[in-house]
């Protein structure tokens, strides 16, 4: 690796993190009702975040043993990193299906709707992004599904979370309507 | 069990449960879940239920 570009790739990591930060500051405040940055959840919420955290880390822990098991049979189809990020993405979807199951995933001063803006945006461009991967096949190299279906994984993630917040809220109408 | 006597309480207010759930900073669900008999709430958040509603805590929760 040359200097060069090693001066590049920091630069570039720098930027990233950057306008990674910058994004998750815009998200917070455009997804709060009083703009502040702090989510504020009521006893019953951190209790149920609480039972949340606690299958999610099951679950990754589960995902981790099993991958011990058969880590090696799966690294023929497809990238580590892809392996390490399935189960990321699988204790994340736990743990927002339970949250928001149990009521305890918006916190008191949060907006949900925003927030299923920016997820559906988020959504999307994962999306668009998974596709022209696929379609420029980069998503497969040497024969193993490469770290760039990381952009698919994020879609599914950020629609399942929608999708279990569309089934709670018809949920929830039905259960008032009673 | 149901807490019928706070569902009483706060309708005898004509309160909703948006409305007491805001004046005691909690969400709605909580004090759905709490009327519901799904979740036991802390003293404190009963204290603060109380004097909202104007009632003591055997009034509310005492069975």
């Amino acid at each position: 690796m040359s200097m060069e570009y090693s001066v590049g790739y920091i630069l570039g990591a720098c930027v990233g993190v950057l306008i990674t930060a910058l994004f998750i500051l815009v998200f917070l405040k455009f997804t709060k009702k009083d703009g502040n940055i702090k989510c504020r959840f009521d006893e019953r919420q951190n209790i149920i975040r609480g039972k949340g955290y606690k299958y999610a880390f099951f679950t990754l822990l589960i995902y981790n043993a099993l991958i011990l098991v058969i880590g090696n049979v799966l690294e023929m189809y497809m990238d580590r990193e892809m392996i390490m990020f399935i189960g990321i993405c699988l204790s994340v979807i736990v743990y927002a299906a339970y949250a928001i199951w149990n009521e305890g995933y918006f916190s008191l001063n949060e907006n949900p709707k925003r927030v299923m803006i920016i997820f559906g945006v988020v959504g999307v461009i994962n999306l668009i992004s998974g596709i022209s991967s696929i379609v420029s096949g980069e998503i497969i190299e040497n024969g193993k599904v490469s770290f760039r279906a990381m952009n698919l994984l994020c879609a599914v993630l950020m629609f399942s979370v929608l999708i279990v917040l569309a089934i709670k809220t018809i949920c929830n109408r039905e259960e008032d309507e009673r | 069990m149901k807490n019928l006597k706070l569902k009483a309480a706060r309708a005898g207010m004509d309160m909703s449960q948006q409305e007491l759930a805001a004046k005691v900073g909690v969400s709605r669900q909580t004090i759905s879940a709490i009327e519901k008999g799904d979740y036991n709430p802390t003293i404190n958040l009963c204290i603060a239920i109380c004097k909202e509603l104007g009632k003591t805590l055997d009034e509310l929760f005492w069975e």
